[in-house]
């Protein structure tokens, strides 16, 4: 009964920072993160979903219950995967090269065998496509497009879907 | 043990015989092998022979007394897949397509019953869009700025072969926390099953944004040494089980880590990961079980380390002067730990 004793308070002092933080161990619940209660955790305002929260774009939700099945619409892939890693695509594109570069191609449909092109363009654009301090997803997404709607090489290997 | 003994002898001369419909001691022995029993979590109940399942939901049950009667359960099943209605579960489909796993078990276990093809559209589209040839076993180490994350995290990588590892998709096992609790409540219902426990599904790159860059968390991943028709069964148990129902969620012991192992259990009925006593299940604990009975190699492990290890990789790779040229940038060098740097 002491160990109880022990452990529940122990616990009550360690979850009540999580109660109103929402941070992410075993215990605590999706749906207090839902709520972008981003406060406490200055790690967290950092977080893409926290400038662009538009997490629910797209989804094919196949929610019973309380289950979240969150699928992204394959026509969506692209934007949502731009609007959650801002800043990891940013950084790629900067450096003309990563998996975050890579896979954005992937979701927009093109090939492997063009991503020397694709990943040269994006550096060379960077200055056009991130233009703004914090551009909108869609319009990023729409300069990318421009750029392999440009490319006779990336034009033929992406489907642009 | 006679009992025992006259049953095993009853399904012995029954097989021989080879009956069209399963005969009840068929259908008691199998009602009672870890095959079913797995797929619906039922215990033996601590006082008499009976057993009991704490799935949340009673649609995930086909008899209304299938929570603590595997053997009802099993009956109402056979007959539930015989007919061809479409109002089982939660979403309303025919009982194969909600159910596919114990579809698939039943099927094995009296291949001559029911049809080899049903069309389960919803199921299919499902697991084409997932397209899973691996599962790998996640484990998100703990969070140094909340002592909450002490015990780490457990998660479920679906992995899809033919596209990048970032466009995979994650199952995790969560708490449905209301957010207007206070800590006590919160504490009291953690500890004493209060709240409800559910299964998600999400990108993975939801989980490396959180984890690996927004938390600094490193994660370690197994992949797990399933056969292609394992993986198959394991997603068809996923749909069946997380569509349908929940789990009471105990912070100590039946959390995040518990009801992925008794996914995998279900998926190999020989596995025993949740049956030890223990009144801590960390998930670090889970891991080591999954890993030692599940993955072959050492090799196949991956370690994703997390942002603030990358950077101050970096750092400790770079010569004084570039070293002071970052600590300028960011504005001094009291903006890094001390510790972390080597120079």
């Amino acid at each position: 009964m002491k160990v109880l004793l022990l452990l529940a308070t122990m616990f009550g002092l360690s979850f009540s920072s999580l109660a109103s933080d929402g941070s992410s161990g075993c215990g605590p619940g999706w749906y207090v993160l839902q709520e972008n209660s981003l406060v406490s955790s200055s790690l967290r305002a950092t977080t893409n979903g926290f400038l662009f929260p538009v997490t629910t774009i797209g989804m094919t939700i196949g929610s019973s219950n309380c289950t979240r099945h969150k699928i992204v619409l394959k026509e969506k892939e692209s934007l949502h995967f731009v609007s959650q890693n801002y800043f990891e695509f940013r950084s790629d594109s900067a450096k003309g090269r990563g998996a975050y570069l890579s896979a954005l191609a992937e979701t927009i449909g093109c090939k492997k065998s063009s991503e020397a092109v694709f990943n040269s363009s994006m550096k060379k654009n960077y200055k056009k496509v991130f233009g703004h301090k914090h551009s909108q997803p869609e319009k990023v997404l729409e300069e990318v497009y421009k750029i392999i709607l440009r490319d006779s090489e990336l034009v033929q290997s992406c489907s642009l879907s | 043990m006679f009992f025992k003994l006259t049953l095993l002898l009853l399904v012995t001369v029954s097989s021989i015989l080879g009956a069209d419909l399963p005969s009840e001691e068929e259908i008691t022995s199998f009602a009672t092998s870890s095959t079913w029993l797995k797929l619906y979590v039922y215990r033996k109940q601590s006082f008499g022979s009976g057993y009991n399942s704490k799935a949340s939901e009673d649609l995930f049950f086909f008899h209304q007394e299938g929570r603590t009667d595997p053997r009802k359960e099993l009956t109402q099943a056979l007959k539930a897949f015989q007919t061809n209605t479409q109002s089982f579960g939660q979403r309303k489909s025919k009982a194969a397509c909600a159910f596919p796993a114990r579809y698939s078990r039943i099927k094995e276990r009296w291949p001559d019953l029911f049809p080899d093809k049903i069309n389960c559209p919803e199921l299919e589209s499902w697991l084409s869009r997932l397209n899973t040839s691996k599962i790998h076993f996640v484990y998100v180490g703990s969070y140094p700025n909340n002592p909450a994350s002490m015990f780490g995290h457990t998660l479920i990588r679906l992995k899809n072969e033919s596209k990048s590892d970032l466009l995979d998709y994650t199952l995790g096992f969560r708490a449905n926390v209301d957010p207007n609790d206070n800590p006590i409540t919160y504490t009291a219902n953690g500890l004493m099953g209060g709240y409800h426990g559910y299964y998600h599904i999400k990108p993975y790159y939801l989980n490396l944004g959180l984890y690996n860059n927004s938390e600094s968390r490193g994660l370690w991943e197994y992949e797990l040494d399933l056969s292609e028709k394992e993986v198959e069964f394991f997603l068809k148990h996923v749909w069946e089980v997380s569509f349908n129902t929940g789990f009471p969620y105990y912070f100590m012991d039946e959390n995040c880590s518990f009801y992925l192992l008794t996914l995998l259990e279900a998926t190999r009925p020989s596995l025993e990961l949740t049956s030890k006593q223990r009144s801590l299940v960390y998930p670090i604990e889970t891991l080591k079980d999954a890993f030692y009975n599940l993955s072959k190699e050492k090799s196949n492990l991956t370690y994703r380390a997390s942002i603030n290890e990358k950077f101050y990789k970096k750092v400790n790779d770079m010569s004084i002067l570039e070293q002071q040229k970052v600590f300028d940038f960011i504005g001094g060098r009291n903006k890094v730990l001390p510790s972390d740097i080597r120079v």
